[in-house]
């Protein structure tokens, strides 16, 4: 084991001078790339992989609360589901930290419905989807009560609860199966295909429609426990011709500076405690916040509370916040508020200790605000049978920021159990079923295996690191500008044109390491294109250059696509031209 | 008589068994600086198991009727020693794996009773083992308490006695050598030698090759005990066998 | 280093199920094994989810990371 981790660290500091002599002689290429790339000796045979199919109604790909939920209602509805999850149902992704649940209770105590749809569009500058906010609120209560009888709140480990269920209705779950590849044919979406992390099989899914539960992205961030959130969903679902949204939008988590991977120290209260229900109680916490303020003040805060001391933060004595685009106080700006609307810009959330550092979620986005472009409610994406819910559909609940607590874990409950519905719906009314072409096969197990069998080639965590150095630094994804975007993208195009394409794999855990990597450049692709594009500051996307909110211009979202020769190409979709009901 | 007799205290002669069997390869381990990294509630429960552990071969030397020992302590000092020390060690023993998953109560993760129960369905040898050798160290505390309303005879019940006896220290020694955490080449070598020097012990009771020597009851027996008058040798020996004569007697 | 330590493990594998980083897999003994430290993103499931404490975690990352603001 040793040995072989000390061979890595070999191998990357010699892949970076490699590098760097590469950069000397300007080259360029794939050829003159793998030239100077290091051997790959697999400690596997992939020719001797097997490969497994399966056949079912509906596939749900991501094994947190949305996929979860899309099984159990898409099983109720009577079709034949099978969940598979790159890590383990209910502890992977995000779901396993998220600990508070919103749900709507529709009494007088509460703000009313309408309000506080309103205070959300407000606060979000109207990047929020009103129609999907609406549809958390109406259903939210439904879910948590599910989930109350399941018994979800009796443990912060959700995985039994999920399994118990899932098992209940003979849901088959396949769990450490890597899913790489949607497969379309005639239009619609007809399967998936993926690799086992264990052996290596490779297994096929047919499936009548397939809900997309996969979470959101982000560059394997120290900060963050969410390093197995690549975008993949997003990623495969555009390679086959889905609309991705919301990629120019910025998570602001902060970080501890002393010790920024220290994630469990940091959210230590309440990783271990019990799930929780929490009612309407706009927050805002987003917009860029610390980021913003790190970046004026150079380096640390020097003044900034300890979280412990929780409720100095929220009175935090800088005065009113004011939005560097907006030039106002969003918190002012709601109509009707009531007093328990917290201004929190500058609280680090949850409970740091130490100073704070900015841009802990590394590329992550605010949730609901990326993924896949929806065209219903029912989270329906532009390819027919390809459903998306949570994190992996651009929803826009709350828009581009953080507005309320537990909104999250909610809009994946309610989002996976509408998108399960509607995909089971539609595969028990579709008779034929379009089988999986052989041809199709047999290339999608040669992409798959293609790191493993590959003579040189560069290392994924290699590859990974480069990348992470290009996108994480704050001035290129959090304090933006036109000029460091652009250089960001030509290092991306140069990963992309000619590292891609060279990655290797050892063995099956290096595998899914080069599929990552894959996903993750062409997601920070998209997340330099849509940054570059949006000539504006708002919410959580912040431009030196164009420090300015403009209502006029920019009141819209932008989507990503692929163009007929394989392109990114970019469109935009005014916010009030949103999914219909 | 004319030697001058060494000195046994009873007290004195128990620390140091303990110090063999217990203080050595427990400070062996702390200097090898195991115990670090988690919480406290599990170092104290390792060091109390593994202490526990230790004391295991050292049952088989505390036999109220090692006659070596016998010399020095009366026998039924001895086996008082063998009593309040077995009492513990099956009592901690046979606690351990419910001591062990206590600090999941404190955390809302997994329940104690899940990982229980994850726990003795693990087909591992090593889990094997230690679920084998909890259910002989429970018969044989069991079988040890109530032995007076068990329909054995005492030298029946001594040989399964001796046997679980025998058999808890093989499954527990597998056990301990496939899952114990603080395991090194060093305490393994260690407690083979205990196990073999008590299974040694033990046969050689069995087998009848200790003799019954006379020479060695010359040594004067330790010196806080009043020295008893030479024709009393042969009632001690008649004592010492009084308990199975006893029984025998009651069973007719 | 991330995932510091297995010492104790009963190789029920519930640590290796519930890695979401696949850091860890069962060895050749039968006793889970710290394969790729590197991945760890020290979430501590993995001691959460076993069952006898096996697992000890450290708060640094194996491998220097990269931070936004440093």
């Amino acid at each position: 084991m040793s040995s072989e981790i000390k061979s890595t660290r070999r191998q990357f500091l010699a892949g970076a001078i490699g590098m760097t002599a590469l950069g000397g002689l300007s080259f360029s290429g794939t050829a003159h790339a793998e030239a100077q790339a290091r051997e790959n000796h697999p400690h596997i045979d992939p020719d001797a992989l097997l490969t497994k199919e399966h056949v079912t109604d509906v596939l749900v790909i991501g094994g947190g609360m949305a996929g979860f939920f899309a099984a159990v209602k898409a099983s109720d509805q009577g079709a034949k589901v099978i969940l598979t999850a790159k890590g383990r149902l209910g502890a992977s992704g995000q779901t396993p930290w998220a600990r508070d649940i919103f749900a709507y209770y529709p009494t007088p105590e509460e703000m009313p419905l309408k309000d506080w749809i309103k205070a959300i569009n407000t606060a979000s500058h109207r990047t929020s989807n009103p129609k999907f906010t609406r549809q958390l609120a109406n259903h939210s209560l439904a879910r948590v009560n599910d989930l109350k009888k399941w018994g979800f709140f009796d443990s912060a480990l959700y995985s039994k609860c999920f399994h118990h269920q899932l098992k209940k209705r003979k849901v088959e779950i396949c769990e450490r199966i890597m899913i790489t590849h949607l497969i379309k044919e005639r239009g619609r979406v007809i399967g998936a295909g993926g690799f086992t992390l264990d052996d290596g099989t490779i297994h096929f899914f047919s499936a009548k429609t397939v809900v997309l539960a996969t979470g959101a992205g982000a560059f394997k961030p120290a900060g963050m426990p969410v390093c197995d959130l690549t975008s993949d969903g997003a990623m495969m679902a555009w390679r086959i011709g889905a609309r991705i949204t919301g990629k120019e939008w910025n998570d602001t988590t902060t970080g501890l500076l002393n010790a920024p991977a220290a994630t469990w120290q940091r959210w230590r209260k309440d990783l271990a405690r019990k799930p929780q229900v929490c009612g309407t109680d706009v927050e805002v916490t987003g917009e860029l916040g610390l980021n913003y303020e790190v970046w004026k003040e150079g380096a640390i805060l020097p003044g900034l509370p300890d979280a412990d001391k929780e409720h100095k933060v929220k009175h935090f004595p800088r005065g009113p916040a004011v939005h560097p685009a907006t030039g106002r106080d969003p918190a002012e700006t709601k109509p009707n508020q009531k007093p328990k609307v917290h201004h929190a810009v500058l609280s680090p959330p949850f409970f740091a200790q130490g100073p704070p550092s900015g841009g802990a979620g590394a590329g992550l986005a605010p949730h609901n605000s990326e993924g896949l472009a929806p065209v219903d409610l029912n989270g329906q994406s532009t390819i027919s049978g390809l459903y998306a819910a949570g994190d992996a559909l651009g929803s826009c609940v709350t828009g581009a920021m953080e507005l309320q607590q537990g909104a999250s874990l909610s809009a994946a409950a309610v989002q996976g159990a509408i998108a399960g519905t509607a995909a089971a719906r539609v595969a028990l009314r579709r008779k034929s079923r379009f089988a999986i072409p052989p041809d199709q096969k047999i290339t999608i197990s040669e992409e798959i295996l293609a790191p493993l069998k590959r003579g040189r080639g560069f290392s994924p965590r290699w590859v990974t690191q480069t990348l992470q150095g290009i996108v994480i630094p704050n001035f290129i994804l959090y304090i933006k500008k036109e000029r460091m975007l652009e250089a960001a993208l030509a290092y991306v195009e140069e990963l992309r044109d000619n590292h891609q394409p060279l990655l290797i794999a050892r063995n099956i855990h290096e595998l899914r390491l080069a599929h990552e990597t894959g996903n993750m450049i062409l997601n920070a692709e998209m997340k330099l294109r849509a940054s570059i594009l949006r000539r504006e500051s708002r919410c959580t996307h912040y431009r030196v250059d164009y420090p300015r909110i403009n209502e006029q211009d920019w009141d819209c979202w932008i989507n990503i696509f692929q163009t007929d020769d394989g392109t990114m190409g970019l469109e935009i979709q005014p916010f009030n031209e949103g999914p219909a009901t | 008589m004319s030697q001058t007799p060494p000195v046994f205290t009873t007290s004195g002669f128990f620390l140091r068994a303990i110090a063999v069997f217990a203080g050595f390869p427990v400070l062996f381990m702390l200097i090898k600086g195991v115990f670090s990294g988690r919480n406290a509630y599990l170092e104290i429960f390792s060091l109390i198991t593994v202490t526990a552990w230790c004391l295991v071969p050292g049952q088989f030397y505390w036999f109220p009727r090692n006659r070596f020992l016998s010399l020095h302590l009366r026998g039924c000092m001895l086996s008082k020693y063998h009593i309040v020390t077995g009492t513990l060690l099956v009592l901690l023993l046979c606690s351990h794996p419910f001591l062990l998953v206590v600090p999941k109560l404190f955390e809302y993760g997994i329940s104690p009773r899940e990982a229980f129960f994850t726990m003795i369905s693990t087909p591992t040898a090593g889990v094997l083992s230690g679920i084998i050798s909890w259910l002989l160290l429970a018969t044989l505390g069991i079988t040890a308490w109530f032995r007076n309303v068990l329909p054995l005879k005492y030298k029946a019940w001594r040989r399964m006695h001796g046997i679980l006896a025998f058999l808890v220290l093989i499954f527990g020694l597998h056990h301990v050598f496939v899952l114990g955490r603080h395991i090194t080449p060093f305490i393994t070598v260690i407690f083979t030698l205990f196990a073999l020097a008590a299974a040694v012990m033990m046969l050689r009771r069995w087998f009848d090759l200790i003799p019954h020597a006379k020479p060695v009851r010359l040594l004067p027996p330790p010196a806080v005990r009043l020295l008893p008058p030479p024709e009393n040798i042969d009632r001690l020996e008649k004592q010492e066998h009084r308990p199975e004569k006893e029984e025998v007697e009651n069973e007719l | 280093m991330a995932i510091k330590k297995i010492s104790g493990c009963i190789g029920c594998s519930e640590c290796v199920l519930s890695c979401p980083m696949d850091v860890l897999r069962i060895g050749d003994n039968g006793k889970a094994e710290i394969c790729w430290p590197e991945e760890c993103q020290i979430c501590h499931l993995c001691r959460m989810y076993c069952p006898v404490d096996a697992i000890t975690i450290d708060p640094e990352k194996s491998i220097p990371v990269i931070i936004s603001w440093g």
